[in-house]
């Protein structure tokens, strides 16, 4: 039943292919803080799970605030399911919002709460009482429909949330980080929740997080951002293999950062490293492949894209010296010293059997290529 | 319920459970003689709570329990003998039934009413400023008129509603009217001097639980399609309401005993409690007024007493 979408009143479509959400252009500076949103465009399909991932500051609760209109862009189109919202009120924009703090209200019970959303939907009465129940069934809260917000416990309280913002069947979901009040354990159970209720009903969301697991294992696509701008846009596993800058492998995970020259590209590549050791990848485990032959990029590698093996075995790129290692429990981390090399390199492995001293070849089993960005925030 | 039972805090989360076996016993040692150097902090911060709250109680019974006290005798005597004779001159009397007790009640609800309308918004907009120094002297800003004398304030609405007036010139200059409106000495005049007093103590109260109720508990309504005016009213209004209730407490309780704003505005022509027993006293009949003073406070308790109970049951759904 929510997956039919009836078409938003007093909107009219501009646009014959649907969209979920589209930001063409968006601007908007606040204050004196000198924080800004510049030109950003971004889209999410119809029913795709979006994550906008970035530090504090960087505008994705802003960018969210503005889609859900309690924010207007100083200029730019915003348009959800095809039918431009810029100047729409937020009453009207048809959006479910997931606050960080819940914001139930604690005068109303559980069912009241689901009901007011209802009330504004123009759901007809009679079916008012088997659609909250249906909704308080999708997220397990069948059972405490006539408990007020202070009875609940904080998973709990975040499921009503979730239940009012669907309830209504909105265009567009929008989740401001609803998951970093909770405990660990409780935040990855809710984590599968969220995204399996979101496939069910195939409203579009757009999720807004700090947490890289959240959006590595959630979302259908992520947007990272960084001071106002979009960095990149891309699947989980291609922004994790294959970031565009140092930037964006930074905020989605431990990554090695060598400095290199590109010497030339063909099925595979040539890449000279700081310590004057030319290696040859193939093209097909670069992410992100170099842009032009004798350029200086950055070669970006995630510790568990380095492989260790002996030093007499012919696969190694480098060799270097264990100057320390972490064991936990899972894997293992090391810390690799390579002549000439700026910097230890971080390898992380499922086996615990190197010790520190001894000698050990690398091999890069997966890289990015990145221009070369002297300050790296 | 004895003093010595409210004031007794628990010990158990000062002192740390038995010691686990094997531990050694130095830190046991130390353990216990820093316990009982917090209990007997806490015994003589007790002592202190209990003496100060027997004080408290002595300074009650002396100057508010025992004046009443002797009030209910006073009403009682007759010349030099026990007797109900005020209270049937009260009660049987359609002046003091309707025309005191019932026109005052009337007067206050309607004064706190007016007062409401006016507070409310005022409040949420300075609630809603967003430098909490600036809304902290907005909120004192409130008591201004207040650092005036009652009568002197009163004395200035004639200024304004009198019959050459700043309203009635200005109405008569427009056309609106051939003869200036009649506002002083009637009823409306009372209600609109007790309005004015009563705007500070309800909006005071509800600046503090405006600002406390969150953003995006409106903000979530708002976006569930609720209008701003709905959001107001659903849920910051709600959720604001202990707020609001204790600015009709404070506000009906001063307008329902009002005396300068009947006495000044309504001409000698609104009767209201405290002037009727004003003029008894001024005429020596000690009795009668403090019949009509126990009225008074009687009538108080019973008009607030169901905010006092939908107070209780706001309590109850409270988030502690």
């Amino acid at each position: 039943m929510y997956t039919s979408r009836t078409e938003a009143n007093g909107m009219n479509m501009t646009t014959a292919q649907q969209q979920g959400l589209e930001l063409e252009g968006i601007s908007l500076s606040l204050g004196k803080g000198g924080f800004t949103i510049d030109g950003l465009d971004l889209q999410a399909k119809e029913g795709e799970f979006l994550s906008l991932v970035g530090p504090s500051g960087c505008g994705k609760s802003t960018t969210l605030r503005m889609v859900a209109g309690l924010l207007s862009p100083d200029s730019g189109r915003i348009r959800i399911g095809g039918a431009d919202v810029t100047d729409v009120a937020p009453h009207r924009r048809r959006i479910g919002f997931v606050f960080q703090d819940h914001a139930l209200w604690s005068h109303m019970t559980v069912r009241r709460h689901i009901e007011f959303a209802l009330k504004y939907a123009k759901v007809p009465r009679a079916q008012v009482r088997s659609r909250v129940d249906e909704v308080l069934g999708l997220v397990h809260l069948d059972r405490h429909a006539d408990h007020y917000p202070f009875e609940l416990s904080g998973g709990q309280r975040q499921r009503v949330s979730i239940a009012r913002a669907l309830a209504p069947a909105p265009a567009m979901l929008l989740l401001d980080e609803p998951l970093s009040n909770l405990d660990r354990h409780l935040r990855e159970e809710m984590q599968r929740e969220i995204r399996a209720i979101q496939q069910r009903l195939g409203t579009t969301a757009l999720y807004v997080t700090h947490d890289r697991n959240e959006a590595l294992s959630m979302s259908d696509r992520i947007a990272v951002m960084q001071s106002g701008r979009l960095q990149q846009i891309d699947t989980p596993s291609r922004i994790y293999e294959a970031p565009t800058n140092e930037y964006v492998a930074r905020l989605l995970g431990p990554i090695n950062a060598i400095p290199s020259t590109i010497i030339s590209i063909t099925t595979h590549l040539g890449v000279r490293l700081p310590n004057g050791a030319g290696i040859s990848l193939p093209a097909d485990a670069c992410g992100q492949p170099p842009s032009a032959p004798d350029s200086q990029m950055t070669m970006l590698v995630r510790p568990d894209n380095i492989m260790l093996c002996d030093v007499a075995d012919e696969r190694h790129h480098v060799a270097g010296t264990v100057a320390s290692t972490m064991y936990s429990g899972s894997s293992s981390e090391y810390m690799v010293e390579v002549e000439g090399m700026p910097t230890a390199l971080k390898v992380v492995e499922r086996e615990h059997i190197r010790e520190p001293g001894s000698r050990v070849g690398l091999r890069f089993d997966k890289v990015s290529f990145a221009e070369e960005v002297d300050d790296v925030a | 319920m004895s003093p010595d039972v409210s004031l007794r805090t628990p010990v158990a989360p000062i002192a740390p459970g038995p010691a686990a076996p094997g531990s050694p016993p130095t830190i046991d040692r130390e353990q216990n003689k820093q316990r009982s150097r917090q209990i007997r902090g806490a015994t003589t911060a007790r002592r202190l709570l209990r003496i100060l709250i027997l004080a408290a109680a002595a300074a009650l019974a002396v100057l508010l329990v025992a004046p009443v006290l002797y009030m209910v005798g006073l009403s009682f005597t007759t010349g030099q003998s026990f007797g109900v004779d005020h209270y049937v001159t009260f009660f049987t009397s359609q002046y003091y039934i309707v025309g005191v007790a019932l026109n005052s009640v009337a007067m206050a609800a309607a004064g706190v009413l007016v007062a409401a309308v006016f507070a409310i918004p005022l409040a949420y907009v300075i609630a809603r400023v967003g430098s909490a120094g600036v809304r902290r002297a907005l909120t004192v800003a409130l008591f201004v008129p207040l650092w005036i004398n009652s009568v002197i304030l009163m004395l200035g609405w004639y200024i304004i509603v009198g019959a050459n007036g700043i309203v009635n010139q200005t109405l008569l200059m427009i056309g609106l009217i051939e003869e200036p409106l009649r506002i002083l000495s009637t009823p409306t005049a009372v209600v609109i001097g007790l309005a004015q007093l009563a705007i500070p103590y309800i909006a005071m109260p509800l600046v503090g639980v405006f600002a406390a109720v969150p953003r995006s508990a409106e903000e979530a309504a708002h976006v569930c399609g609720a209008s701003p005016a709905r959001v107001f009213f659903r849920i910051t209004l709600p959720l604001s309401a202990q707020g609001l209730f204790v600015g009709i407490l404070l506000s009906f309780t001063l307008s329902i005993g009002a005396l300068a704003v009947p006495n000044i505005l309504g001409g000698g022509k609104v009767r209201m409690f405290s002037v009727a027993a004003y003029s008894e006293l001024t005429t020596g009949n000690f009795g009668l007024a403090s019949v009509i003073a126990l009225v008074l406070l009687l009538t108080t308790v019973l008009c607030l007493s169901p905010i006092l109970l939908l107070n209780r049951r706001t309590n109850q759904h409270k988030e502690h």
